[in-house]
C-alpha cells in the first residue's frame, strides 16, 4: 500500500481494486483523525500546545493565576514568580504634554517605573506625577536635592513633582536623565498610599547635574490604576519608561 | 473664519491590552491645564518678584548676598 508524504498514512495504490475503496478510506480517516489530535493535543480552555518535535505536539495545561510562561529543559512550563522578583510589564514613549500610563495588573504587590532620558521642548521644566487622574489637594511630599550649585530640601503639596528642582531636561542640553518611581501597594483600600521617587541628572554646565531623592504620599484609599507623568504647561519631546511589577 | 489652534496632545498607554491612544485634550483635562498653566506662572512670577524685591534690599543695604549670609551667621 502507498503511504503519504508527511505522516505515513496509507492509500490505495493505483492498481487497488473498487471494492476495497470503503476499507481504504476508512483507514485513511482514522490516521488523519490520530494525526490531526495529535497536532492539537489541548483538551482545556487556557491549554497551550507546543511541539516536541518536527511534526508532534504536547499539551501544557493553563496555569494558576500570576504564572508566568518560562523555558525548563527545553520545554515551555508555567513558573511561579518568586517573591520580590520583578517582572517587566510594558514598554513605552513619553508623548504629548502628558503621558498616562493605566491597566496595572493587581497580580503584583509593588509598581516600579524606570524613566530614561526624559526630554522636554524647554531647557526648565518640573516633571509632576499624578494618580488616578486625581488633581485634588491628596498629595503631601518632601524631596532633598543635592547638586553641583547648590543642595537644598523642600516640601509641599498639591499635585506632586516628580521633580521639584529645575531640572534641565531641555532637549538642548546633552542630558543623561532617569526617574525611579516605587508604589509600594498600589492596589491596597488604605486610606493612604505611599511613594518614592528618584532623580539622577548628569549634563554639562554648572547647575545641571543633580540628585534628587523625594517621598511622598497620596491620601485616598482607591487602587492607584493610573499614573499620569506631565509637565506643566511643556510637552514631551522623548524619553522611553518601562513598568515592572514587584511579587 | 477663526484660526483654532490645537490643544496639547495626551498620550494613554494601556498595559494591559497593551494599546496607546494619542489624542487631543479633553475640555476637563484642557480645563486643568489651563489652571496648571496659571498656577505655574503665578509661583513664576511670585519667585520672580521675591528674588527681585531680595536684590532690591541688599543694593539699598549696599550688602552682598555673601556678605549677609555672614552677618546672619
Amino acid at each position: 500500500m502507498a503511504t503519504t508524504t508527511n505522516y505515513g498514512w496509507t492509500t490505495p495504490d493505483d492498481t487497488a481494486l473498487v471494492k476495497d475503496g470503503a476499507s481504504a478510506i476508512r483507514t485513511l480517516g482514522t490516521s488523519v483523525d490520530t494525526s490531526v489530535k495529535s497536532l492539537n493535543p489541548g483538551t482545556t480552555a487556557g491549554d497551550v500546545d507546543y511541539y516536541t518535535s518536527a511534526t508532534a505536539k504536547a499539551r501544557l495545561a493553563i496555569g494558576t493565576t500570576g504564572q508566568v510562561l518560562t523555558v525548563a529543559g527545553g520545554v515551555p512550563s508555567w513558573s511561579t514568580i518568586a517573591a520580590g522578583a520583578y517582572t517587566s510589564l510594558a514598554t513605552g514613549s513619553l508623548s504629548g504634554s502628558t503621558t498616562s500610563i493605566t491597566g496595572f495588573s493587581s497580580a503584583y504587590r509593588d509598581l516600579y517605573i524606570r524613566v530614561v532620558s526624559p526630554k522636554v521642548t524647554t531647557t526648565i521644566v518640573n516633571p509632576r506625577m499624578e494618580f488616578n487622574n486625581d488633581s485634588g489637594a491628596k498629595y503631601i511630599y518632601c524631596n532633598a536635592y543635592a547638586g553641583d550649585a547648590t543642595t537644598r530640601a523642600n516640601n509641599g503639596t498639591g499635585t506632586t513633582p516628580v521633580n521639584y528642582a529645575q531640572g534641565t531636561l531641555g532637549n538642548t542640553v546633552a542630558n543623561s536623565d532617569t526617574w525611579f518611581i516605587y508604589i509600594p501597594e498600589y492596589s491596597a483600600t488604605d486610606n493612604v498610599k505611599i511613594w518614592q521617587a528618584k532623580q539622577a541628572t548628569y549634563a554639562a554646565g554648572a547647575g545641571n547635574t543633580y540628585n534628587l531623592v523625594q517621598d511622598g504620599m497620596y491620601m485616598s484609599a482607591s487602587a492607584i490604576t493610573t499614573v499620569r507623568l506631565f509637565l506643566g504647561s511643556q510637552t514631551f519631546n522623548g524619553g522611553s519608561y518601562t513598568v515592572f511589577g514587584v511579587k | 473664519m477663526a484660526k483654532i489652534t490645537p490643544r496639547p496632545m495626551v498620550r494613554i498607554h494601556n498595559i494591559e491590552a497593551n494599546e496607546v491612544i494619542d489624542r487631543e485634550m479633553n475640555d476637563d483635562e484642557f480645563a486643568k491645564y489651563q489652571e496648571q498653566q496659571a498656577a505655574d506662572k503665578a509661583a513664576a512670577d511670585a519667585k520672580a518678584k521675591g528674588e527681585a524685591d531680595k536684590a532690591a534690599l541688599l543694593a539699598r543695604l549696599g550688602l552682598t548676598e555673601d556678605e549677609l549670609k555672614t552677618i546672619l551667621g
